[in-house]
């Protein structure tokens, strides 16, 4: 029990250390790609919603299945789900 | 997998700065249409049907259509000019240099240079309502003498 | 000159390096690494053979239907989805999104186990009217209450098994609708409307939002709010929370309202990552209960000696922060999410995916995907009440509002039709691992399995096409 709760708090501040990394990154200047640098940022499995129904199914289940939701998008899940 | 996505990450590093910009010189004195374009770019897809328009429209005014292809791979290149039919003069420029030394900042974009050489007009993306002004601006540049 | 933009260089790539660093520490922590990425040649000028399609200026149509089957004979989904995505010319966008879904199987009622047969009455009418509830097939049966005269509805549970209410049965039809407007070449605004209605459930949604990029597209700004009004109608009406399971009349339906806000940031890191990050903030107002759930009273031997309509808050705010980072891996494309959850009925937890898309040969890719999932209890959790203590204010045994973790493991193969089509096939393993013998559960319940949870297979078989 204590164990599952220490493992939470180690991932929690990987995460932060993560979202820290990416934010240094932001703002060393280094980020970003030229207007003609987009070749791989056009295809289709780069973009965010690349594939809805699959999304909407998966936030579906966890949705109806775990108690948590949301951050992704804001659409509703708009279900009883039992 | 770590030193995969350090590559990665890394990729603006190896954008190195050297410089080949596009010699212009051949066609002194007569109107440039520089138009960048890439295979994946959605809106260079509406606007080549234009490109080429323009190119048989005004061939017989000085004014000369160059297509930039920005594609890394010139096999992507090939395949959307041959996907299209439409095969304009095509400046090939992988590594990004002559759209570099444009300021490009979004594709596509036109860039009209005078008969003396001078950047005129600078046309970002790809509007059909806009037509008409894209179509003014090479008028303007085409009885300037 | 030349030496400034090196040391800068080296910056990047250290800064890079780290943050990269950090992402697969916590794939390990999951023990979810993409399989794949492993063997993926550690080129920058590998590209991918993916041909580039813009959507722009075409229609593109999604269909799909989800398969969902969880163990041991219960919940059972089918779940057809179409959505047809109308790109103009000029950048707005058109969407219409019909879902249907149909329910079937059984679901876990609350109840601990126990050593003998457990009986459960329920009312078998709606309230004010004569006839009876279609849903109570499936194992149960319908008794006239003696000397009273009341039909009511009876299912049992053999003993040591988990309780469930078999006569189980929903269909939902949704309908989605969202309009996305480029107002300049920065700027898009959008909107949607959304309605789904269940045989016991209504939900109606309405959203807006903005985004706006900035530093040569670069970098995307979106903030967007969501409002949803759900109404509940339970076969027989809305049980008073804490009162003894009974065949006896409920209360009126009841409802809940939901705010969301998301704010948003989408930059591009580099050529080969895009790197999304969102905060969000949701309020819940109204009536958050599960109707259907109850919660046993057990003496210090742990026998049930009644089963309570169980009880949750009337509010409940939600906050999460998101991260999701695509990046083009030599050819392949892999896909890093991480969220962090708060809210205030005490639930916490931590969700990362990881999923490499491996193009093979003739337009075919494969990829595998690997999801890790773990959650604190809310603070009302309870397992079962103790009739020796008093009733809280509050308690439920589901096992969504218990401590436990999940994996998801699976893959997706997709085939490339045409220039602009595509044909997808998921299988996923859905495992859920809690706490089975809690402690303190007293006398023979020590015994009893108390998590309710479930493992499932799902499988979704998709088409995808566009056409201007």
């Amino acid at each position: 029990m204590k164990d599952k709760q220490k493992q939470l708090e180690v991932m929690k501040q990987i995460l932060l250390y993560a979202v820290g990394g990416v934010l240094a990154f932001m703002v060393s200047g280094c980020m970003g790609a030229a207007a003609w640098d987009r070749d791989l940022l056009a295809q289709r499995p780069m973009s965010l919603n690349a594939y809805p129904n699959l999304a909407a199914f998966h936030d579906h289940i966890y949705f109806s299945k775990e108690g948590s939701s949301g951050g992704r998008t804001t659409d509703g899940g708009g279900c009883g789900c039992n | 997998m770590v030193w995969v996505l350090g590559l990665v990450l890394a990729a603006p590093a190896t954008v190195s700065a050297r410089a080949a910009p596009l010699d212009l010189t051949p066609y002194k004195g007569k109107v440039v249409y520089l138009d960048f374009w890439a295979s994946w770019c959605g809106p260079c897809r509406l606007s080549f049907p234009y490109i080429e328009q323009v190119a048989s429209a005004y061939s017989s005014h000085d004014l000369v259509v160059l297509a930039v292809n920005v594609d890394h791979s010139r096999a992507k290149a090939d395949g959307f000019l041959n996907s299209m039919g439409i095969h304009p003069t095509v400046i090939y420029d992988p590594s990004g240099a002559i759209a570099r030394s444009f300021h490009i900042s979004e594709m596509p974009t036109s860039i009209l240079i005078d008969r003396s050489g001078h950047t005129r007009f600078i046309q970002q993306g790809f509007f059909e309502n806009k037509i008409s002004e894209y179509q003014a601006h090479i008028e303007t540049l085409i009885h300037e003498r | 000159m030349q030496l400034r933009s090196r040391g800068r260089g080296r910056l990047c790539r250290t800064l890079g390096l780290l943050t990269a660093n950090l992402f697969v520490v916590t794939g390990v922590q999951a023990q979810q690494a993409p399989s794949g990425s492993n063997e993926a040649t550690p080129s920058t000028e590998l590209v991918s053979d993916e041909a580039p399609q813009s959507d722009l200026g075409m229609t593109r149509i999604d269909t799909s239907v989800l398969f969902y089957q969880e163990d041991g004979g219960r919940v059972r989904t089918i779940e057809p989805v179409a959505l047809a995505t109308l790109n103009a010319d000029n950048g707005d966008i058109l969407t219409v999104k019909l879902t249907s879904d149909t329910l079937t199987g059984a679901t876990p009622n609350g109840a601990t186990p126990w050593t003998s047969t457990q009986t459960f009455t329920t009312p078998a009418h709606a309230p004010g009217t004569q006839s009876v509830v279609t849903g109570s097939s499936g194992g149960s049966k319908l008794v006239t209450i003696p000397g009273v005269g009341t039909i009511v509805r009876q299912y049992s549970t053999a003993p040591n098994q988990l309780p469930v209410d078999a006569g189980f049965r929903d269909q939902r039809e949704a309908i989605d609708l969202g309009y996305s407007s480029q107002l300049n070449a920065d700027t898009s605004l959008s909107g949607g409307l959304g309605g789904s209605v269940e045989r016991d459930y209504t939900s109606l949604t309405g959203s807006l939002g903005g985004a706006r990029d900035f530093n040569h597209k670069n970098t995307t700004l979106s903030a967007s709010f969501n409002f949803e009004y759900d109404l509940s109608r339970p076969y027989f009406g809305t049980p008073t929370p804490l009162t003894v399971m009974s065949g006896d009349p409920k209360g009126p339906s009841a409802s809940k309202r939901v705010y969301n806000v998301v704010l948003g940031v989408t930059q591009v890191m580099t050529r080969r990552w895009l790197l999304e990050l969102n905060y969000s903030y949701g309020s819940t107002q109204g009536y958050q209960t599960d109707p259907y759930l109850i919660i046993s009273v057990v003496d210090p031997t742990g026998a049930p000696l009644e089963y309570l309509y169980e009880s949750r808050p009337n509010t409940r705010t939600r906050e999460s922060v998101y991260m999701d980072n695509r990046i083009a891996v030599g050819p392949t494309f892999a896909d890093l999410t991480a969220r962090y959850y708060w809210d205030s009925w005490g639930i916490k937890s931590v969700t990362v995916g990881a999923s490499d898309r491996i193009p093979l040969i003739g337009g075919l890719y494969v990829e595998p995907e690997g999801r890790y999932y773990d959650q604190t209890a809310a603070s009302f959790f309870h397992n079962y009440l103790l009739s020796t203590q008093p009733i809280p204010t509050y308690a439920s045994s589901d096992s969504r509002l218990s401590k436990f973790s999940a994996v998801t493991a699976g893959a997706r193969i997709g085939l490339k039709v045409g220039s602009t089509g595509e044909l997808y096939l998921e299988g996923e393993r859905y495992i859920q691992t809690g706490v089975n013998h809690p402690a303190g559960a007293p006398g023979a319940l020590a015994m009893e399995n108390l998590f309710s949870g479930v493992s499932a297979t799902s499988f979704v078989l998709g088409y995808t096409f566009a056409f201007y």
